[in-house]
Parts: structure tokens; C-alpha cells; sequence
């Protein structure tokens, strides 16, 4: 991360990043043949280990969404440092950052496809999870804006949680009374 | 009089240059950031010396300040019916103003991420403009789910938005005008207004 934070994904090596954990290159080579898969890996482990696993119920209820929402909050909660660096990056033309970000916009809709392929169709499933996830993304760029410092805290916080869990099911169709999908 | 008519000449002299340097600025700003972007590397775009800037504006940050300020998003014309077509094709056009200033919503975005406060300010007018005009239409239609309605469709646009430039840079503009794109941000607000059909359920 600190690495990372100070030259950027593009520019960080393979071998300054085998220095900081005290390993040696061809030790890093061995199990990583590239930056790329180094990387890679360490996404995926990051992600796989931020998300939550909630096994798919039919037909998706409005409890699993919400919980499915708590579960990617935590998870932005978690990684505030590692996000605020990431749209850093990206924005100043690290094509690195860039494609790990979009790895986990893949990541989140993998992650909540299934879920919704237990009841609609596939096309319909898409949508709504395209929905959910970009209502989780503005939800939470305007609360990490808004708290610069404290924004774990507050994305922990009852208030928000409840009120990003009501807006991802208004964007996914659920009516009031939360009987319909 | 020639005093006048000069004095007059020299005010329009003096505003365009103003402008030009509010619009070199927003040009460099948007492609280096703020930190990225210097007084001098404005003013020798525009041939100019760096006194001849700071003669419009004492500081950076004071520049800064100003392009915001400059900037704005039109909100579109509301329509004549608010029946759910009308109030989607409205959102639909309203969100596309802002992506057609994709440039201006990345620079923001880095900046943003980094808490400064003209930004916020911008965005707090920003939203501020999209919250009064959308709220009102949408009480026409929706009544007491007005208010739910409008927070989700914020976040959802504004998160298809900061995906979009993230994912796509300053040629998100451009994607975003596909027709299949369009299709989608249509389904999109539909699907939080309540009016899509054709749910297909097991």
C-alpha cells in the first residue's frame, strides 16, 4: 500500500515490492511470473477476502438484499485507504489502477448476480445489479467525500446503512411494503 | 466621451482576457488537477506573463474557485405533463448535461477525493439545482415516494457517472452517447421509478 500510494501502480516493481516483504526476486517470480499476476492476486485475495458470502436464496427477499448492501458497505468501510488511492490513480492515468478497479466492478457483479439469477431473468437480473452496484458506488463517494477522515465510522453507522439499504431498493424495484421483487 | 468609449473598450478588452484565462485554466485544471497545474503554465498558454493573471486573480485557488464558480449545469426545461415517460425522458436529459461535462466531473472527482472546498461547494450547488428541480416533478407523480425516489436516482446517476469516468476518462462523453448506453440508463431510471414492465420471474 505504501508503496503504492507513493509511485503508483504503473510504476511500482516487482523487485521494490519483493524488498518491502522481505523476499527475495526470484522467490516473487516463482509464484507471481509477472507484475501483472502479482497484482492480480493480491486483488482478488483482497476482494475475495472483503466480501462477505451469503449463500443465494429463492426467491430473493428484500432481508438478503439488504444484507447483501451491509456486506459491500463493510467491505467499502474496510477499504477506504486502499479506494481513495485506487480513484487517485486511476484518475492521473495509472493504467495499472485502472484495471484493478474495473476488476472489482466484475468482482461486485459476480458477486451479486447469483442472487439475482434465483429469480428473474438473466437480462433482468443484469439490471438490477448494474443497479444496485451503481447505487452503491454514488452512495459512497458522496459519504467519502462528505467524511474525509471518518468515513468508516459513518459508513458503519445505522443511519447510513438503513438509508443506502432503502435506496438500493427503490433502484431495484421493490415496492414499499417490500413484498414484490 | 472618449474617455468613456475608451474606458469602455478597455472593460471589454480587460473581460475577455478574463475569460480567456478562466478558460485555459479550466482546460489545464481538467487535465492536471489542481496540484498539477501551475499559474505560469496559464498564462504561457495564453502568451500572457504571470502578473497579467494574477491582475484577474490574486491566487490559484482563487482561479480555481472562479472556473467553478463559471461552471454550471443546465438543468433542461421541465415538461409541459409530468407522466412517468415525461419525468424519465426529463431525468434522462438532465443527466446527460452532466455528462457532457465529463471533463469537469473528473477534475472534480480527483479533487473532490482529496476534500477541498470550492469542490464541495460546487457540488452541494450542483446537486443543490438537480434536488429542487427533480423534487417537484417528481411530487406530481409520486407523492410521499418522492423523496425516496430522488435519493436513489442520485445515487444511481451519480454513480453511473463516476463509474463512467473512471472507467472511461475523458472519452466517457463519448461512450456515453451510444445508443445501447443510452438504452441502459433509460432502463435504469425506470426500473427506480417503478415503471418498468416485462419483470420476468421464476
Amino acid at each position: 500500500m505504501a508503496l503504492f500510494a507513493a509511485d503508483g501502480f504503473d510504476a511500482t516493481s516487482i523487485r521494490a515490492i519483493a524488498e518491502r516483504c522481505g523476499l527475495s526476486n526470484p522467490a516473487v517470480y516463482y509464484y507471481f511470473p509477472s507484475k501483472a499476476d502479482l497484482l492480480n492476486a493480491l486483488w482478488s485475495a483482497t476482494n475475495a477476502r472483503s466480501l462477505r458470502n451469503l449463500p443465494v436464496k429463492r426467491p430473493l427477499t428484500v432481508a438478503r438484499v439488504a444484507e447483501l448492501t451491509a456486506a459491500m458497505l463493510d467491505a467499502s468501510a474496510e477499504q477506504d485507504e486502499l479506494v481513495r488511492l485506487m480513484v487517485r490513480q486511476v484518475l492521473a492515468g495509472d493504467q495499472t489502477a485502472a484495471a484493478l478497479r474495473n476488476q472489482t466492478m466484475s468482482y461486485w457483479r459476480r458477486y451479486l448476480l447469483p442472487h439475482f439469477l434465483g429469480s428473474f431473468s438473466a437480462a433482468d437480473a443484469e439490471l438490477r445489479v448494474q443497479s444496485v452496484t451503481m447505487v452503491v458506488l454514488g452512495a459512497t463517494f458522496l459519504a467519502q467525500m462528505d467524511h474525509p477522515t471518518d468515513y468508516p465510522a459513518f459508513c458503519r453507522s445505522a443511519v447510513f446503512r438503513q438509508h443506502v439499504e432503502a435506496m438500493v431498493c427503490v433502484a431495484t424495484g421493490l415496492n414499499r411494503n417490500g413484498e414484490q421483487l | 466621451m472618449t474617455r468613456t468609449a475608451s474606458s469602455g473598450v478597455h472593460k471589454q478588452a480587460s473581460h475577455q482576457t478574463r475569460e480567456a484565462i478562466l478558460e485555459a485554466a479550466r482546460e489545464l485544471f481538467a487535465r492536471k488537477g489542481y496540484a498539477g497545474t501551475t499559474v505560469r503554465a496559464i498564462a504561457a498558454r495564453l502568451e500572457l506573463t504571470d502578473p497579467a493573471i494574477y491582475y484577474h486573480f490574486h491566487s490559484k485557488r482563487n482561479l480555481w474557485e472562479n472556473v467553478l464558480d463559471s461552471a454550471s449545469v443546465q438543468a433542461p426545461a421541465l415538461p409541459a405533463e409530468s407522466d412517468p415517460e415525461e419525468v424519465t425522458d426529463w431525468l434522462i436529459d438532465f443527466f446527460f448535461a452532466y455528462v457532457e461535462q465529463a471533463g469537469l466531473v473528473r477534475m472534480l472527482l480527483r479533487e473532490q477525493f482529496g476534500s477541498d472546498p470550492p469542490s464541495r461547494a460546487f457540488r452541494e450547488r450542483s446537486l443543490g439545482t438537480y434536488h429542487v428541480a427533480a423534487i417537484g416533478l417528481l411530487r406530481t407523480t409520486y407523492g410521499e415516494r418522492a423523496r425516496p425516489i430522488l435519493d436513489a436516482l442520485t445515487c444511481l446517476l451519480s454513480g453511473i457517472i463516476w463509474d463512467g469516468v473512471l472507467a472511461y476518462g475523458d472519452a466517457f462523453t463519448d461512450v456515453a452517447r451510444q445508443p445501447a448506453f443510452k438504452a441502459r440508463v433509460r432502463d435504469l431510471v425506470r426500473l427506480t421509478l417503478g415503471t418498468s414492465c416485462g419483470q420476468t420471474e421464476h
